[in-house]
């Protein structure tokens, strides 16, 4: 057994377990979660691929409930940090407290929430920048310095923050640094009115409904072990490369809104992002290679956030996702016919 | 590069992701799965399946994509032939018969190019049926991953050989090993894209019904139907443009031809008429090269014109006339001949003047004076001939005069000389005359080249000469020829007939074509057996320095006053006609009058021929001495009889209408003159 993973050095994967593991952990989740199957798909993708995901949406549409019922579906840890103003980045990652072990005092290091292997930023946009940096080198090197002394974490590392896009007076909008770590960045719609009724006929109703724990913290990491080594054809990959590309407004296939009304397009990270939700994408479907359509399918959560509009765009009231959704439109796969 | 884009890149179609995109890039060539057979090892059975299944594929790929290039070129085949035809109706395209019938050869020829280079490879063919059949670009990857891993694509790399896994179960954890992993997902990646492949729909790629290229190609065909079929406007203006091009070619040519035979008489490199025509073959030259632009000709036309005609000397001809007059009597004074050098040839002036100048040791001081004499009786008409000559003379008759025969003979020698100088100076300024002429008849046509009503003009014109002939053979009149005069002892009859001019003698049974020369009327004929109504177009006072009597029926109608255009000539009878002198105009007829008779002896031929009438440039001249001709006068009333002379219709006019066309091309006669002849002479062709 693997000390810090817990996996089975001789497990053996199948490609159509990993979609079997996976289906079954959107099953339990959609016992809880009425509808919103495109939000735990793409959470699911944030996950497998072992980085994660932005969630925003207005208040009470069951941000916190999924990520709570992630959770309870996959043997895991997890941990909540409600991200307000005075939230220090201690507060955080941990901090060394004096401690007095054998009649001497001594520091000793206080893992923060972040040390779980799923944490929940509730309102991440509420806490000032310096905080929210600290979630820089967890997300991206999955480990904490703290007084010169590194605390990796254990895998699964999955850190899924939410924001409200309405009350935005006192937020702090994340830095385009910060939102380059997250993997997608998913919207949270508002139920449709059969799915409203479902859901006030599982909250309100005498028993509420409980999802069973379908995998393990080990079993997340050799799926993500597993989805790492889908291969992608070159040509696949240049279609991911050209829609990037089709981000940047100096680009010459980009659209006329790109070139009008960003002012940034997406870094590299947005091309890995494209690749890597693919795969996951791929498997999900029983595929053994990405396809054209997993890119296509991946663009708009992982490139939305990665789109940074100009003054224009901004006045126009012009969204990213009108921005992604016309490149979309506009590029199309490289054609032999 | 943008035709092989086009023939080997089109659009495809995809319906996935988020919506379908408006617009595709041909993919890199780099991008294009290869075919993984090109490696020499063996390939994995599966990878040979995909092979096989891929080549019913490629082969309807092919063929949809050479039914789509072939309605393609078919609609687009149809939309130019339709925009030719209603171009060729905006404007004068010559070529657009030929552009129609060469479109589609080119239309074929585009066929066979691009079926040729649209022939799909493997990785095409692969990823067009990921495309199409909605395989997930399983086929096309499992192309690409072979080429990109070709451990995996070989029989003896099978998993088991190679360590790899074969894709069922990967191996996970801590011994995970990525690079392991992949290929055993190539492996499993490629037996699902067989299985992908299977399934697809094996009329895949089937060629489709182009709606949309067969509606604009029927729209363009019925367009260019009607087009083609209506009457267009613009084949009036092709035809124009055609005529001005072969009119130019034509006058190209004839105005070479003109160059050389000017050129052929230029005597050496710096003789006029070598620079004219070189010009007028640089002119030619231009024609050729470019027929079509008639302004453009013209104006080099006129320059070149301009520069003929600025060298050419109005007298000369006149100055031809004297220097023929002045050769005879040279001739005739210094051979005491009365008949010598009938024809003014200066070179036989020069031999007879160096024959008298050999004699002169021998001659005896009266015989000397009157040689004197008889020279010093011409100096006036020699000087007027030629200035050099004039001072010859001089010189001549006054060392004979004064007994200096060595003196005179030199003199004599050099008026010889003179005297061929200045002929020499006239032939050359008629060659120049003669190219200015026919440069003038090349203006004129090439101006009318093209332009119809140019020919309805001329037809206009020839109608108004013929009713003009007719009006003056019913209104000849009796007169005397103004035109000439002669006399001497004999009768001079001064008989307008100069073929050029509206002559027309009448004959008792004879055809009214006879002219001029007919006119004339031996004594020994019956009085009054021809009616003869000559018609004359001198208009200039003749001046006989004898007293002559002409008759002849004369009705002038010539241009300026003191130019003739046909000096009237009349036949005589006498046996020896003086010459008469003429002044104030050209002489252009076909006979001079009072010529000494060359008729035979019984007078009974009233024909002579024509070249025997003299030729332009004698001077109607009456010297006054000698003629023992006698006046007949024929009663123009009486009734005429055959006298056998009849010559053919055709013959004569044949005669005269050469001889009126080298008078033209030998002056430098205005257009309008040229054309009133030429008419004149149309309507008297016996061949209408």
């Amino acid at each position: 057994m693997d000390a810090t993973t817990g996996a089975d050095p001789k497990v053996r994967l199948a490609p159509e377990a990993f979609a079997e593991r996976a289906h079954a952990i959107e099953a339990e989740v959609g016992k809880v979660i009425v509808g919103q199957h495109e939000l735990v798909r793409h959470t699911l993708v944030g996950l497998l691929a072992n980085s994660h995901v932005l969630l925003e949406g207005v208040p009470g549409l069951g941000k916190t409930m999924l990520v709570r019922t992630i959770a309870d579906v996959i043997d895991c840890n997890f941990n909540r940090i409600q991200f307000t103003p005075d939230l220090m980045p201690a507060d955080i990652t941990g901090t060394n407290i004096l401690v007095e072990e054998g009649g001497s005092r001594v520091f000793r290091f206080q893992p923060g929430p972040i040390f779980a292997n799923l944490v929940l930023a509730d309102e991440i946009n509420r806490a000032t920048p310096k905080t929210q940096s600290s979630l820089l080198e967890a997300m991206q090197e999955h480990q904490v310095t703290v007084a010169r002394a590194r605390y990796p974490l254990d895998p699964p590392f999955f850190v899924l923050a939410t924001q409200n896009p309405l009350e935005m007076e006192g937020t702090y909008p994340l830095p385009e640094a910060q939102l380059d770590r997250f993997l997608l960045k998913v919207m949270v719609p508002f139920p449709a009115e059969d799915d409203l009724v479902a859901i006030l006929d599982r909250t309100m109703g005498a028993e509420s409904p409980q999802a069973k724990q379908v995998a393990t913290a080990a079993e997340i990491v050799e799926m993500q072990q597993l989805a790492r080594a889908v291969p992608i054809a070159p040509h696949v990959t240049a279609y991911a490369v050209t829609l990037l590309s089709a981000t940047h407004p100096d680009n010459l296939r980009a659209p006329s809104i790109v070139r009008d009304y960003v002012r940034y397009g997406g870094s590299p990270r947005g091309a890995q992002a494209l690749v890597a939700a693919g795969k996951i994408l791929a498997l999900l479907d029983g595929r053994f290679s990405v396809a054209i359509d997993d890119i296509r399918a991946a663009a708009m959560p992982a490139l939305r956030h990665r789109v940074i509009l100009n003054f224009e765009g901004e006045a126009e009231g012009i969204s990213s996702e009108a921005i992604v959704r016309a490149i979309l439109h506009e590029v199309a796969p490289a054609s032999v016919e | 590069m943008g035709l092989l884009a086009w023939a080997a890149g089109g659009r495809r179609r995809r319906s996935a992701g988020a919506s379908t995109p408006r617009t595709a890039r041909v993919m890199p060539a780099a991008l294009v799965p290869p075919d993984p057979a090109a490696g020499a090892r063996p390939l994995d059975p599966s990878m040979a399946a995909i092979r096989s299944g891929l080549s019913a594929h490629r082969r309807r790929l092919w063929l949809r994509r050479v039914v789509r290039r072939a309605w393609t070129i078919a609609t687009t085949l149809a939309i130019a032939e339709a925009a030719l035809a209603l171009a060729q109706r905006a404007f004068p395209i010559e070529a657009a018969p030929a552009i129609a019938v060469g479109l589609p050869v080119a239309a074929v020829g585009a066929m066979l190019m691009a079926a040729a280079m649209v022939h799909p490879s493997l990785g095409e063919t692969a990823l067009a049926v990921d495309a199409e059949a909605r395989t997930g670009d399983a086929v096309a990857s499992a192309l690409a991953f072979a080429a990109r891993e070709p451990v995996t694509a070989g029989k003896a790399s099978r998993p088991d050989d190679a360590g790899t896994e074969d894709g069922a179960s990967i191996e996970v954890g801590s011994s995970f090993d990525v690079t392991r992993a992949e290929a055993a997902f190539v492996l499993r990646q490629r037996r699902d894209a067989l299985a992908r492949l299977v399934s697809v729909d094996p009329g895949l790629f089937r060629p489709g019904f182009a709606a949309r290229h067969a509606l604009v190609a029927s729209l363009a065909v019925l367009v260019a139907a009607i087009a083609f079929a209506l009457p267009n406007p613009q084949d009036a203006v092709i035809a124009r443009d055609r005529a001005i091009r072969d009119e130019a070619r034509a006058q190209a040519q004839r105005v070479d031809q003109a160059a050389h035979q000017l050129a052929s008489r230029a005597e050496t490199p710096s003789d006029p008429r070598s620079k004219l025509a070189e010009e007028m073959r640089q002119f030619a030259e231009q024609l050729r090269q470019n027929p079509g632009d008639p302004q453009a000709n013209l104006a080099k036309l006129g320059a070149v014109e301009d520069d003929i005609r600025s060298q050419l000397d109005p007298s000369s001809e006149q100055r031809a006339s004297v220097l023929a007059t002045v050769a005879r009597a040279l001739s005739r004074t210094a051979t005491k001949d009365p008949l010598a050098n009938p024809e003014g040839n200066t070179k036989i002036t020069h031999e007879d003047l160096n024959a008298l100048g050999a004699t002169l040791d021998t001659m005896k001081a009266d015989q000397l004076q009157a040689t004197a004499v008889a020279l010093a009786s011409l100096q006036d008409l020699v000087s007027q001939a030629d200035t050099s000559a004039g001072r010859a003379l001089q010189d001549a008759a006054s060392s004979l005069a004064g007994g200096d025969t060595a003196t005179a003979r030199t003199a004599l020698d050099r008026l010889g000389m003179a005297l061929e100088d200045a002929v020499r100076r006239v032939d050359q300024n008629r060659d120049i005359a003669s190219a200015a002429s026919q440069l003038q008849d090349a203006r004129r046509s090439l101006a009318d080249a093209g332009n119809p009503q140019s020919r309805d003009g001329q037809a206009n014109t020839q109608g108004q000469g013929s009713g003009q002939q007719g009006g003056n053979q019913g209104n000849g009149q009796p007169g005397s020829s103004p035109g000439a005069s002669g006399e001497a002892g004999g009768q001079g009859q001064g008989g307008s007939a100069a073929p050029g001019s509206s002559g027309k003698g009448q004959r008792h049974g004879g055809s009214p074509g006879a002219s001029g020369p007919d006119h004339a009327q031996g004594p020994g004929g019956s009085p009054g057996s021809s009616l003869g109504a000559g018609q004359g177009q001198g208009q200039q006072p003749g001046q006989g320095t004898g007293q002559g009597q002409g008759q002849g029926q004369g009705q002038g109608q010539g241009q300026q006053p003191g130019g003739s255009l046909g000096a009237g000539g009349g036949g005589t009878n006498a046996a020896y006609l003086g010459a008469g002198t003429r002044s104030g105009g050209m002489a252009g007829g076909p006979a001079q009058p009072n010529r000494p008779s060359v008729l035979g002896p019984d007078l009974s031929s009233v024909y002579a021929p024509f070249d025997r009438l003299g030729r332009p440039g004698d001077l109607s001249y009456v010297a006054g001495t000698g003629g023992d001709g006698q006046l007949q006068q024929g009663d123009q009333q009486g009734q005429g009889t055959d006298n056998g002379s009849s010559v053919p219709y055709s013959q004569v006019y044949g005669d005269f209408y050469r001889y009126a066309i080298t008078t033209l091309d030998r002056s430098y006669v205005p257009s309008s003159v040229k054309d009133y002849v030429r008419d004149y002479f149309s309507s008297l062709d016996p061949r209408q």
